[in-house]
Formats: C-alpha cells, structure tokens, sequence
C-alpha cells in the first residue's frame, strides 16, 4: 500500500446510507479511507478545529443542526477551506437547493442513487473528482 | 240632549269625517275629489288619472322610498316604501318637516342637500331609522312646478351592505380554507419527503441481498425478495407521485410562452428511450403554443403521455397524437387507440388513488391524473376525458384565461 491517502469525509446522518455509499467505494477500490460526519456541526468541526484536508466532501443536504448548503457556505467563505472539492449528494430534487448548490460552487450534485446500479455512477463520478 | 252639545257632536262627527277624508287622500286610497269653493259655489273635481296614475302605482308599488317635498321642506307625498323605511305611518309622513326623516345627526346635512336640489340632483347617505342600514337619498328638482318642489328617492342600502359583509365573509373563508390546504400539502410534502429515503434503502438493501446472498435464500427466498422489491419499488412510485401533485400545489407559477408540441416530443423521445421496443406511432401536431407555467405543463403532459403509451402496451398498431381539439379555445387532446375506459369513470380517474385496471394488466400508482387535473386548475383551467373501454382514450384540457390562475 502506497502512502495513506487524504480521506473522503462523507458527511451523512442516515445510517443506512453511510452503509450504502461506503460500501460503494470500498468496492471502488479508491485507496481513500472515508471518514463519516453525521451531521453539519461535526463536519464543520472536523474541518475547521480539527484540520482534517480531506481529498473530498460527500455532503448530503438535509442534516441535523448545521444544513449541508451551510457547511458548503461556510467551506467557501473560509480562507484555506474556500477550494475544497464538494460533491452533494442528496434526495432533494429541489430546484431551489440545486440553484442554491450551484451559486456555492458545489463541483458536482447527485441525487442519492435508488439502485445499486447508480451506485457504481456515484463511484465513478467521484473517482473523477479525485483527479488532481 | 242639549242643543249646545248636539251642535258640539255635530262639529266633532264632521271633523272625524274631515280626518278620515283627509287620511283617504293622504293613504291613496282616493283617487279623485270634489271640492266645492265655497266663495263661487262651483264644484271642482280633482283627479288621479291618466299617465298620472301610472306612475302613481309605480311609485306606491316600488321598493325604494319616494315622497315629494315643498321648498319650504313639508312633505306633499310619501309612499308606503317610505314609510316602511322610516317606520312611521304615511299619514305622519305626509304634512311633516322632510328634515324629520332622518335621525337628528343628518339633519343639517339633508338641509344644504334640499338647497342644492333646488338647481340639481343631490345625493347622500342617511340613517331614516336608529338601529337601520342607512339609506342612498336622491332629492332632485322638480323643476315646472310652483311652487317649487323637490323629488326625494331613498334606497335601502342593507342588501348592498350585507353583499358587501357577505363577500368579505366568503373572500376571509376562500383565504383561511387555502391556507388550510397549503398547510395540509406542506405537511403531505414532508412526510411524502420522509418516506422517500426508507423506501429507496428497502429496494437497496433488497437488491445488496440478492447480489451477496442469493445461494443462501434458496428459491423460496428469492421468490419473497422479488415481492420485497417490487413492493418497495411501487412504495417509492406513489411517494415521488405524492411529491409531484403535493409541488403542483406548493410551487409558484411562473408564467410564460409555452410550446406543447415541442415539451410533447421531448417526452415521446424519453418515452421510447426508456422502452425502445416498444412501437407507438404518435403524431404530435406543430405550433400548440399557450401561455402557462412551463414546468408544471410538463408535468401534466408527462403524465398524460406516460399514461397513453402505458394503455396502449397490449396494442399491436399503438397510435397516439396529440393536437388542437378547439384550435381557437386552445384546447388539447392527447388521443390514444389503448384500452381506454369505462365512459361512467369519466370523472372519477381524475381522484387520486383512483385505478380503473388491474395492477397486475398495467401498473400505477393512481396519481398521475389528479396532477394533471391539479397543474390544470391551478392555470384556471380545467381537464376532461372521455372513453370507451377497449376503444381508446381522449383527455383534454384546456387552460383558464390569463389572471384565472389560483395563487
């Protein structure tokens, strides 16, 4: 194994679905390890208190205390962070989010898939945001 | 008996006479007089005849109140309408000060009012009665008489006041009730919007256990697990069916220029897409264009399209196309050669929920008309379908004017 590799913080509150995307890209093979926030508070902690550079953010939208659209505010409007490559990954099929995602230079927005089948397009599209 | 108190009993019957006489003449009940001068000894007879009299009933029969007044303000005539208002016999009416009409505080402004009416119509509002609506009083000049008199007409204003009352009332209710409903679909909007993430795991983990697990279930297993998805599967139709109808209520409209036949063809393509090996042959016809809001028209197209290509699934030639019905009342026909309907459920395929076929025949979750009925009655419009079973369906719809649309 080469040197670790910065991780994938996915930051989702749902149990289930931390299950599901993990699963996905263990079975990717990325060489990222995922580190999981479970909800907008602890991302923010991770990222801003405890320095975590992650190589990418798996953010999901509806979280409890801080939302995922203000975390991604919050990434943009800090100084070392403003760069960081964000994937959202949401059920919200709201125009509103996704203006709102797009206005925040989120680098990509999927709807969080409903087979496994979509999982290995989530897979690949972050295997694509992973290139330097 | 005295002849001094015969005299007085003489006097007082020809005075009770004199009264009942001048009541008759006041009440109406006389229509013509005669009056003897008692200089010349020439009798007179004065009468209520002629066009006159026409317009005499017209007056007693109307419902607003009318009296004529003298310019020195005595009122000459009154009708029953009048006296209803002001709650007094017309036999009091009549001879009375015309400012006695109306309450005390209306006095000196119905005075300036009868100076004005001497040189035109004047109109104000007045209370006749304590407690009552007011009154629209109308004094206008009687100009050729001498002297001078002036018209009075006063309209009861109650019934324009309870209108009024009424549809303040009814715009207040109109107001709570949508209230009421975008709460109830904001609430609908939630939950529907909770349910979507179980549902999507259920047909997740269901299909993570088949992949990793198959040898283990056996085929009786595999049996309950096909049931496991296809019944998650159906679970997450009718919740993103319940989010759609619950958006056609909660979003904003955006109106704009809308070209249906190219949304139409868009739709077709994904259609196909989606099952190339189907052959449907649909003629969609140019130039459908009206003014609405682009994404919800889509949504109703959608679900109309969605819905002809799914009961023409069991026939060999499929044909639907989709045109002007009413080129002029821009009203839209989507027609299919499909297994169509029942003409009696006409209306009732519009409720939600409501299924008119076996599941198993052609699966649905029952939404998708209620959200094109929805789409088009937040346009102010309306949709309709007429059918046969085994003959094919027509549904149309037609949008309301521009301004008709429902916030």
């Amino acid at each position: 194994m080469s040197a670790a590799k910065p991780p994938i913080l996915l930051v989702e509150d749902d149990l289930n679905d931390v299950f599901l995307t993990t699963t996905a890209l263990k079975e990717a093979d990325l060489g990222h390890p995922v580190v999981t926030a479970e909800d907008g508070d602890r991302a923010w902690r991770l990222l801003d208190d405890e320095g975590l550079e992650p190589a990418l953010v798996l953010l999901d939208l509806n979280l409890p205390k801080v939302s995922g659209l203000e975390v991604l505010e919050r990434i943009r409007a800090h100084k070392k962070l403003s760069r960081l490559r964000v994937l959202v990954l949401t059920s919200s099929d709201e125009p509103r989010d996704r203006a709102r995602a797009r206005e925040l230079r989120a680098d990509g927005y999927l709807l969080k898939p409903m087979s496994l089948d979509q999982y290995d397009e989530l897979a690949s599209v972050v295997r694509g945001l992973l290139r330097p | 008996m005295k002849p001094g108190r015969e005299a007085l009993e003489t006097l007082r019957e020809r005075l009770r006479e004199a009264e009942e006489t001048l009541d008759a003449i006041r009440s109406g009940e006389v229509d013509a007089l005669m009056v003897r001068d008692p200089t010349s000894g020439q009798e007179k007879l004065f009468t209520v005849q002629g066009a006159d009299f026409a317009f005499r009933t017209m007056l007693e029969q109307m419902a607003d109140g009318a009296a004529s007044a003298s310019r020195d303000g005595t009122v000459l005539y009154a009708n029953a309408a009048l006296a209803r208002m002001c709650g007094r016999p017309i036999q009091r009416l009549i001879g009375s000060d015309v400012r006695e009409l109306v309450v005390p505080e209306d006095r000196s402004r119905l005075r300036e009012a009868l100076r004005d009416a001497e040189r035109r119509t004047a109109r104000l509002e007045v209370t006749l009665r304590l407690g009552q609506p007011p009154a629209l009083l109308t004094l206008s000049p009687l100009s050729g008489y001498e002297p001078r008199a002036v018209a009075l007409v006063a309209t009861d204003l109650s019934a324009q006041i309870r209108n009024v009352e009424l549809e303040r009332r009814v715009g207040e209710r109109t107001a709570a009730l949508r209230a009421a409903n975008r709460e109830l679909e904001a609430f609908n909007y939630s939950v529907s919007h909770d349910l979507k993430a179980p549902a999507r795991q259920l047909m997740l983990f269901a299909e993570l256990l088949e992949r990793e697990h198959a040898a283990a279930l056996g085929d009786d297993g595999a049996r309950m697990l096909a049931s496991i998805k296809s019944g998650a599967a159906r679970l997450a139709a009718i919740i993103n069916g319940m989010l759609a109808l619950s958006r056609t209520t909660l979003s904003e409209l955006d109106y704009k220029e809308v070209d249906l036949s190219a949304l139409c063809r868009a739709i077709v393509e994904e259609l196909r897409r989606a099952e190339p090996e189907r052959r449907v042959k649909v003629s969609i016809a140019p130039g459908m264009t009206v003014r609405g809001d682009e994404d919800l028209l889509r949504l109703a197209l959608q679900n109309l399209l969605a819905n002809a290509w799914k009961f023409t699934s069991r026939r060999r030639a499929a044909r639907i196309d989709v045109s002007f019905a009413d080129r002029a009342e821009k009203i839209v026909r989507v027609r299919d050669n499909g297994a169509g309907f029942d003409a009696r459920y006409a209306e009732k395929i519009f409720q939600p929920f409501q299924r008119l076929h076996a599941a198993t025949d052609y699966p649905g979750t029952g939404i998708g008309l209620s959200i094109v009925q929805r789409v088009l009655a937040r346009h102010g419009g309306r949709a309709w379908a007429k059918g046969a079973a085994g003959r094919g369906a027509q549904f149309y719809f037609q949008l309301g004017r521009p301004g008709a649309a429902l916030p």
